[in-house]
């Protein structure tokens, strides 16, 4: 009863949100669910995203309250463009604000994901963070960021910590970060925010009281405890638009093309040779990689039986013949060759092979061990024309802005249909004439057939006439 | 810190239990000198990672225990600092190098084979014929090495399985014993610089350790009761060796490992030797004055050391000085000098809030400043039990304040 003659008081601590004198027969159930009593402070306590629900219910229930926690308040803004939402941009706007500004957007790479969130930080004007996956984001979101508002941008990540009124942050800086500045930010931008359910990252949505929220990605597709995740931390999907969908005015035509490439003779006998060894070894232990720990099984008994040892040499060996046989290296560069007028970017699987292709062709290699200073000059050169080439493992994936880039070679990749479609994506942002196309090589008669019959699965890859199959 | 895959427990039913090594074994001690001789002196000459690891794979791969070998081997690599080459400008000719290629390409269909022929110049046309890349993080020299013993290399090893199963726990449920207050005030600093909260309790001490003092502490992070986050799990395992620095400890946590949880059961028993260092506590000159007059002096107090004590399980003090009434009555005195403002606005909230608190307050008078003196003044907890003193509190002033609190 004493509770309901003092205003709640609403703090923030370390992610959290601790809670005096609140009024809780007066919440609603299920935000109840959510709050517990901690008795090593003697207080309420709930994960800081909460803010939001629980001011407005306080408001609701006609409660007093003194709110300690948030540490922003509005922002002057000063939007330097006249370019103006496009149709599919305005669409996921309008969407987003009546999900009550906190929502996920699905829209393709290069649709304009950037120039909705600066609307979108504009329109709240509240202090804002955005949250990128790799440190070539972090940079190329700073850079544009303060194109857009004529003012400095704070980073965070990369060696970089400059908190500012708009930050861009690295998920995993955010993460390290959020339990010291989850109260001084009204809204949070996740770039690709199909990253965010992981238990790790979540945490930089979950220890934020930002009010206002935005998911971007271009492939929302997720199991459902991360999309339920995405729906707690962020708000749910408001808008989806589809490759296909914007094809030929928004983004380039597009064709993709799958070539199967045949070892070389000794390669394929020392293919045959070491895929007999792993795949026995395999059978003998009754490893069929369908459960979780087949992996770490695996690695184990490589570590423990006598043959361990050989096993594992075999397997990797198998495995880099497929993924950077000769005649593989051979036909990238002809498709190199064929191209050589215009942008092209070669994905590999893994680091190894992208150095080794470096090392052959004398061409740019880019992966996360490339030096800050470096992969700048790097895309700035790849986007003046200087590199027609830029050779990479996974850095390139998602949302590194290369425009200027119109063919795709995929040397080797993983299985993940969202690997593919992004891959997909980087070579598909409109210019005038531009023809995009997305070579896939694949090592004939190798396991390769299948990894890439699983990322296919996409309905960007299904459309009848819009690629073929080349047997070499 | 060890990795997952570097860690060595067997699981018994729901327990799990590191497999620690004998730190004695003459075997082991061979072996972890062998490896680390791989870091001592070459001749001036900083080694690469990729020579390293040349050198010591043969060293590792003779011991018959990969994992363990592999383990001690990562425990001495992260006492490690690589630095770049710096006498060659790798990237500066790797961009000459590309823009070349690049313009070779655009001029003609060559072979990729013929590329490194058709370099502009010598020192090109050299660099060209070497490693491109062999700037990358293997071809990095050793900077520095935080050097260690072999026996504290294995000792440590077996402190880091236990904390590299805790990196997979939400929370951690200790009973320590200390001899003294500095060592749990020690315990207590390294709790609060990895920024963990813990429900606190006095428990009896076992039979055998009457002199000494326990308390039980259910450790986790501020946001551990709403969610079971992995987030607290590397300050958890921060924070161990500060338990295992103590005389008497032992610990439970409940470890998440593969979408099972299983349970971690350790004690003092367990011979785990902390790396924390243990610096005895220091008793400054004016202390044992005080100490000294206070005796002469005072009949109806006895001092009675230090003890610390727990209030509504959340708040542990350390007082500097205790004091026994003849009646039994036990009151404590902290005292603020002028590096400790924000300890004593927690504290004075604290008391306000539990004025049946058995505390004295000492202020220093170098804490005065910025107007903190009137804010002092009129706190009520303080104008009760609180003092002013220069340097070291004065006997009389404090047995006034004692005896007003036994009427």
């Amino acid at each position: 009863m004493e509770h309901e003659k003092q205003p709640a008081k609403l703090a923030f601590e370390a992610g959290t949100l601790l809670l005096k004198n609140l009024p809780l027969s007066k919440l609603p159930i299920e935000l109840l669910r959510k709050i517990k009593w901690d008795e090593r402070v003697e207080c309420h306590r709930c994960m800081a995203y909460l803010y939001a629900p629980l001011v407005l219910a306080l408001r609701d229930a006609g409660c007093c309250y003194e709110d300690n926690a948030r540490e922003f308040a509005p922002l002057d803004l000063d939007l330097n463009t006249d370019f103006q939402l496009r149709t599919h941009q305005q669409e996921a706007f309008v969407a987003w604000k009546n999900a009550e500004c906190r929502a996920v957007t699905a829209l393709p790479t290069g649709s304009g994901k950037t120039f909705l969130a600066v609307t979108a930080i504009n329109y709240l004007a509240r202090p804002a963070l955005v949250l990128v996956p790799t440190i070539d984001l972090l940079q190329q979101w700073a850079s544009q960021l303060e194109t857009f508002f004529q003012q400095p941008i704070g980073m965070l990540g990369g060696g970089a910590k400059d908190i500012r009124p708009i930050t861009v942050s690295t998920y995993d800086s955010a993460v390290i970060h959020m339990e010291f500045i989850g109260g001084k930010f009204g809204f949070l931008v996740f770039d690709e925010c199909h990253h965010l359910p992981g238990p790790v990252n979540r945490v930089a949505a979950s220890m934020s009281i930002a009010p206002y929220r935005l998911g971007l990605t271009a492939t929302p597709e997720l199991d459902e405890e991360p999309a339920e995740a995405l729906r707690e931390y962020i708000g749910p999907l408001c808008c989806q638009i589809h490759i296909d969908q914007l094809e030929g005015e928004v983004l380039a035509p597009y064709a993709t093309r799958q070539e199967k490439v045949k070892l070389d003779a000794q390669e394929a006998v020392a293919y045959q040779q070491s895929r007999k060894i792993y795949v026995e070894f395999l059978k003998k232990h009754g490893i069929t990689f369908q459960r979780r720990d087949d992996w770490a099984r695996f690695i184990g008994l490589c570590a423990r039986m006598p043959d361990g040892r050989n096993v594992l040499s075999a397997f990797l060996e198998q495995k880099r013949i497929a993924r950077g046989g000769r005649a593989k290296v051979q036909r990238t560069w002809e498709i190199i060759q064929e191209h050589r007028h215009e942008r092209i970017i070669v994905f590999t699987a893994e680091n190894d092979t992208a150095y080794m292709l470096g090392r052959k062709f004398f061409m740019p290699v880019l992966t996360h061990r490339t030096k800050v200073s470096e992969r700048k000059e790097m895309l700035e050169l790849f986007r003046s024309g200087e590199y027609p080439v830029l050779i990479t493992s996974k850095v390139l994936n998602e949302g590194v802005d290369v425009p200027e880039a119109s063919v795709g070679i995929i040397v080797s990749g993983s299985g993940s249909i969202r690997e593919h479609v992004q891959r997909l994506g980087r070579i598909l942002r409109a210019a005038d004439g531009k023809q995009a196309v997305l070579y896939e090589l694949i090592s004939e008669g190798t396991s390769e057939e299948n990894v890439s019959r699983r990322r296919r699965e996409h309905r960007a890859y299904r459309r009848s006439g819009k690629f073929f199959r080349r047997r070499r | 810190m060890l990795t997952k895959d570097l860690m060595r427990y067997r699981r018994r039913g729901d327990y799990l239990k590191p497999i620690f090594i004998d730190t004695g074994d003459a075997k082991l001690l061979e072996f972890a000198t062998e490896l680390l001789a791989v870091y001592g002196d070459t001749g001036g000459k900083a080694l690469t990672r990729g020579e390293i690891d040349e050198l010591a794979d043969p060293i590792v791969k003779g011991l018959s225990d990969l994992c363990l070998a592999k383990g001690l081997y990562k425990l001495i690599t992260d006492r490690c600092e690589f630095a770049q080459p710096e006498h060659f400008d790798y990237s500066a000719m790797r961009k000459k190098v590309f823009l070349r290629a690049s313009q070779l390409l655009r001029q003609q269909n060559c072979s990729f084979e013929k590329l490194a022929g058709h370099m502009n110049d010598d020192e090109l046309q050299r660099f060209a014929a070497g490693d491109i890349f062999a700037d990358l993080p293997e071809n990095e020299r050793l900077s520095r090495f935080r050097p260690l013993f072999p026996r504290e290399l294995l000792e440590r090893y077996n402190t880091a399985q236990v904390q590299a199963l805790l990196m997979y726990a939400a929370e951690l449920d200790i009973k320590v014993g200390a001899e003294n207050a500095a060592e749990l005030r020690r315990l207590f600093k390294y709790l609060k610089f990895f920024r963990l909260l813990a429900k606190i309790e006095e428990i009896k001490s076992p039979v055998g350790c009457k002199d000494m003092n326990f308390v039980r502490l259910q450790v986790s992070g501020p946001a551990s009761m709403l969610d079971s986050l992995r987030k607290y799990g590397m300050q958890l395992a921060v924070f161990f060796p500060a338990v295992c620095a103590l005389p008497r400890w032992s610990i439970r946590a409940e470890i998440k490992l593969r979408d099972r949880k299983h349970r971690l059961v350790l004690d003092e028993k367990s011979g785990l030797v902390s790396h924390y260092r243990n610096f005895s506590a220091y008793v400054p000159e004016e202390v044992m004055m005080f100490h000294r007059l206070f005796k002469q002096k005072v009949k109806d107090w006895k001092i009675v050391g230090e003890a610390p004590f727990i209030k509504n399980g959340r708040e542990i003090f350390f007082p500097d000085l205790s004091f026994e009434h003849e009646s039994g009555k036990v009151i404590h005195l902290e005292l603020f000098h002028r590096w400790h403002r924000g300890e004593l606005a927690k504290r004075l909230v604290f008391c306000n809030n539990d004025p049946t608190c058995p505390l004295l307050i000492g202020v220093d008078r170098s804490l005065l400043k910025s107007g903190y003196d009137n804010e002092l003044q009129n706190d009520s907890f303080f104008s009760e039990k609180g003092f002013l003193f220069r340097d070291f509190p004065g006997v009389d002033r404090v047995r006034k304040l004692l005896n007003s609190l036994v009427g």
